[in-house]
């Protein structure tokens, strides 16, 4: 009854570590140092044991033995019991009942580690089925290889897989979260019931002895019950001859009563059954007509228990008959489950049988024979496209316009097969017009899945990862130079050095001139940005010295990502950066709609809009107000309901006073109540002069926190001798990723 | 490691929509919604409208798409509140008053419904994005205002309601009201229930046909189990 492994899981190694072993491997590795995420399957007692360190160790390595810098996450420590993190040995993280492991079959778990924020979760998806997340107040960038460990029990490891750790708020991952729809795993007997709304997507329970699609029916006892099957559903787990002579391709059953037919098709449509003991038997006698192998095994097998025990009686007694479902969790989203045989629905698929709809795309032609049922199950789209009473209602030909063949059919068969039938290594382009499709007909399960592949393909292809603005720079470098490796920026700057740029960049080097704009220079580190500008680039390269005031950039500078930029350029080598920076990181647009509110009424001196004008201001400044008792003074920034901001960096200019501000904090909240700090000033002295500005960087993992309002508050008195407690700032702006 | 030949450039469509094809495309949905109040859903093709539909909200036209929505539903209601109006009353307790508001009643949801599954992808990303009401509630909401509550509506229903509760047993019809009434809010319920009020036991009985209706919708049921539960 158990379906064949996974075969593409089949390929990715399974491993076993002995009680006190790790094992390590290159492949554990984070792609970037402190930043990753592993996702795996394991079966233990107790104690599956996750090191992440600097360094691989050694067989034999044990945390408890480690001086290096190291995390640990244990999933069921103490029997079994409790979930733990250590850092360097000391336990930070112990708490109950979280993140268990059951011996007796594997469960899917994923670790993700961002700058020392862990996260832990279950099933395959990252960011999917968060169980329990830390942050390490002190985190520890270099954790880079991932050991498997044990205790004092043998742990089991498979389907192992390493992928960039995208931040959590990452738009390729939250998108989709909140659209997916929990499917029930256990595939239980209780039929889920029918929303009214119909808002639910279908499973396959809600069609047992439903006539949408019904395409055959079952006349049953004497009363001539008719009962609505489909040919697709029973041909997968059976063998059921229709007559074909009449109208609608019927199975007469005279002599068999409802009851047990019922039970029949419980059992193919949920997986489970119930039946009174007494028509056991023929039950029995039905599945083995129609060679519904599976039942036919499991009531022979009850039968033969009850002889034993010497128990056949007439007794109504029910009896639970349920397929196993230890490979549910597996192929969670998965509608066809135990007894269907998954190879015969992909069969239909390549032959046609029982098809009752065919798939066009305009433009190709025929692409598939398809199901309606099978289509429906996955996507409420094609539900809807074929119950909701237009056109396609009625329609046995239905036409697609604007779709990738390819992609469109590699669609159809994930419908059938549940897998991805692409070849990672080679078709990316496909994979991607493949997520636009599942986002186009609401397969959640087809986007985690392409998410997933293009997360793997980012892992093992490093440079294809836009970690930061010099990875864009290295790239635009090594494409103007037509080079087969990745160049560094450093590399090219020491072969500047000893040869002239139109040797180096041959025809491209206008291309550079082109593409330069196009790195967002002030979101490198200020110290990488002193180096580029004493570099040979700078020296040598006439479009880098424009873009120059680099270090400028530091101080006053309008910064250009408030402005729309198309990423898509023409240069094929920039092209996939850009799009992976598209799907994944941000979309940018003026569209900005600012309130700017300050802690003292407005007038003459308290002017919200003077503080994002770029004019300077002699006297400006918010002035204090009692909260809860206590002294404050501050500007809001609110860039309205509809967009947010990760911010990284921010700059103030002080007013022509010089009550210069000392002590303060930057931050940010989602609803204007709440207030999370993005960055705490305490004595800072960087503030001299009337006039001067000042920008500091948000580092750490409140960076990646998108939020609406931001505030800039006063937490001590500034210098001087009177109103103290101004805010005496004309001029505020916050940078970073914008949606 | 010959990584470089696998990068492939991707030949990603440009899908820049301008204002004016985005327009035309409100315009054919907006013609759909007009087909499918006026029960002529079999010319419309689902995949054309979808996928126009999928292409204003994915090139960041989904509000002008969704005020389209909403604006020619309000026309359709604002129509079916016409032509419900117009209904003559026959004197003869407005039962028929009562069969004509329960069929429009009938053809606006199942319209709704309609144009839920035509704009499903806005209701899954634009609506969610920008936490607005959905289709669904938004057609509640329409014919709330729209047509039960105005000033032409509100009045006859009370009265065909009392002189319903006035006769003995409450009815089909009188259920199907109920019904309607149970969806549109308690507000509107206790407004037609407590303005229509004619005595102790007809007003029990609309309870219970209200009761009835209620114990239908998955909604109610499932919060009456929650309080029977958090009771015991």
């Amino acid at each position: 009854m158990l379906l064949p492994p996974h075969p593409v899981e089949e390929k990715k190694r399974s491993i076993t570590v002995a009680p006190f072993e790790c094992a390590w491997d290159e492949e554990f590795q984070f792609r970037e140092a402190g930043r990753g995420c592993i996702a795996f399957e394991a079966s233990a007692h107790n104690d599956v044991t996750l090191v992440f360190r600097e360094q691989p160790g050694s067989q034999h390595y044990h945390y408890k033995m480690d001086n290096s810098r190291h995390y640990i996450v244990i999933l069921g420590s103490h029997r079994n019991k409790r979930l733990k993190i250590e850092v360097d040995g000391k336990t930070v993280v112990d708490v109950a009942g979280i993140g268990l492991c059951c011996s007796s079959s594997f469960q899917s778990y994923w670790i993700s580690i961002y700058d020392g924020l862990i996260s832990i979760g279950q099933g395959r998806h990252p960011n999917n089925n968060i169980l329990f997340q830390w942050l390490d107040p002190d985190p520890n960038q270099n954790v880079q290889y991932v050991g498997l460990s044990s205790w004092d029990k043998h742990v089991g490891y498979r389907n192992i897989s390493l992928m960039p750790s995208a931040p959590q708020n990452s738009i390729l991952w939250s998108q989709i979260e909140c659209a997916y729809v929990e499917q029930d795993g256990a595939g239980g007997h209780t039929r889920k019931q029918e929303s009214k709304d119909g808002l639910d997507q279908r499973a396959l329970a809600n069609f047992l002895e439903n006539w949408d699609f019904s395409d055959s029916i079952f006349v049953v006892g004497s009363e001539r019950k008719v009962v609505p099957v489909h040919k697709v559903v029973l041909g997968s787990c059976g063998d059921f001859p229709f007559n074909l002579m009449m109208s609608r391709p019927a199975i007469e059953l005279p002599s068999v009563s409802y009851p047990v037919l019922h039970s029949l098709l419980e059992y193919i449509y949920t997986g489970s059954t119930q039946i009174s003991e007494w028509q056991l038997v023929s039950l029995l006698e039905l599945s083995s007509q129609f060679k519904v192998k599976p039942l036919v095994m499991y009531c022979e097998e009850i039968i033969g228990c009850l002889k034993m025990s010497d128990a056949v009686s007439e007794s109504s007694k029910k009896i639970q008959l349920s397929s196993g479902g230890s490979q549910a969790h597996q192929f969670y989203y998965f509608p066809f489950k135990a007894p269907l045989n998954t190879q015969k629905i992909e069969q239909f698929l390549v032959n046609g049988e029982h098809s009752d709809v065919n798939i066009y795309v305009n433009g190709h032609g025929l692409v598939t024979h398809a199901h309606k049922l099978i289509l429906s199950l996955w996507s409420m789209t094609f539900d809807k496209m074929f119950t909701n009473g237009m056109k396609e209602s009625s329609a046995s030909n239905v036409f697609f316009e604007d779709v990738p063949v390819e992609a469109f059919f590699l669609l159809i068969q994930f419908m059938y097969s549940g897998e991805l039938k692409v070849d990672i290594e080679e078709i990316t382009p496909v994979l991607v017009e493949l997520l636009l499709l599942s986002d186009q007909f609401g397969i959640t399960a087809l986007q985690f899945e392409c998410c997933k592949r293009i997360m793997e393909f980012l892992s093992k292809h490093g440079h294809m990862t836009v970690t930061s603005e010099e990875r864009v720079l290295d790239a635009i470098l090594t494409w103007c130079m037509e080079a087969c490796d990745c160049f560094n920026w450093t590399s090219v700057h020491e072969l500047l050095s000893t040869s002239r740029p139109q040797k180096l960049f041959g025809g491209r080097l206008t291309a550079i001139n082109t593409l330069l704009p196009f790195v967002r220079f002030p979101l490198v580190q200020p110290s990488v940005l002193h180096l580029m500008e004493k570099s040979n680039l700078a020296k040598n390269i006439e479009a880098f010295r424009q873009l120059k005031p680099l270090s400028y950039l530091m101080r006053d500078y309008r910064w250009q990502q408030i402005h729309v930029r198309d990423f898509i350029i023409d240069a094929p080598a920039i092209k996939s950066f850009s799009i992976f920076r598209m799907v994944i990181t941000m979309v940018l647009s003026t569209m900005l709609n600012i309130t700017v509110t300050a802690s003292s009424p407005n007038s003459r001196y308290t002017d919200p809009k003077a503080l994002v004008s770029k004019n300077y201001q002699a006297t400006c400044f918010a002035g204090p107000r009692l909260e809860d008792g206590k002294m404050c003074s501050w500007w809001m920034v609110d860039i309205g309901p509809d967009h947010q901001l990760m911010c990284n960096y921010y700059t103030v200019r002080q007013d022509g006073s010089t009550t210069f501000m000392r002590s303060w904090v930057l931050q940010g909240s989602m609803d204007g109540r709440s207030w999370t700090n993005l960055h705490v000033h305490e004595d800072d002295q960087t503030i001299c002069q009337p006039g001067q500005f000042a920008s500091w960087p948000i580092t750490g993992p409140t960076a990646l926190l998108p939020f609406r309002f931001f505030r800039i508050m006063l937490t001590a008195p500034g210098t001087g001798v009177s109103n103290t407690w101004n805010l005496c700032i004309c001029f505020l702006e916050l940078y970073g990723y914008f949606r | 490691m010959t990584t470089r030949s696998q990068i492939q450039p991707l030949p990603f469509r440009r899908m820049r929509m301008d204002a004016a094809l985005a327009a035309s495309s409100c315009q054919a949905v907006t013609d759909a919604i007009r087909d499918i109040y006026a029960q002529d859903m079999e010319k419309l093709n689902f995949e054309q409208l979808y996928r126009r539909v999928y292409e204003v909200v994915l090139n960041k036209h989904g509000e002008l798409m969704y005020s389209e929505v909403a604006t020619a539903l309000m026309a359709e209601v604002e129509g079916l509140r016409t032509s419900l109006v117009a209904v003559a009353d026959d004197g003869g307790g407005g039962g028929s008053f009562l069969r004509e508001l329960l069929s429009k009643w009938r053809r606006h949801t199942e319209a709704v419904a309609a144009v839920r599954d035509m704009v499903m992808y806005m209701e899954r990303t634009f609506v969610v994005t920008y936490r607005k009401v959905s289709v669904q509630e938004l057609g509640v909401k329409l014919w709330r205002d729209g047509v039960v509550c105005s000033g032409d509506v509100m009045p006859r229903l009370v009265e065909a309601v009392r002189r319903e509760r006035a006769a003995a047993e409450p009815g089909e019809l009188m259920a199907g009201v109920a019904e309607m009434l149970t969806k549109l809010g308690d507000k509107v319920l206790s407004q037609v229930m407590d303005a229509s009020s004619v005595d102790d036991y007809s007003s029990a009985s609309l309870e219970k046909s209200v009761m009835d209706a209620s114990s239908v919708d998955d909604y109610s049921s499932a919060s009456l189990e929650k309080s029977v539960s958090e009771y015991q």
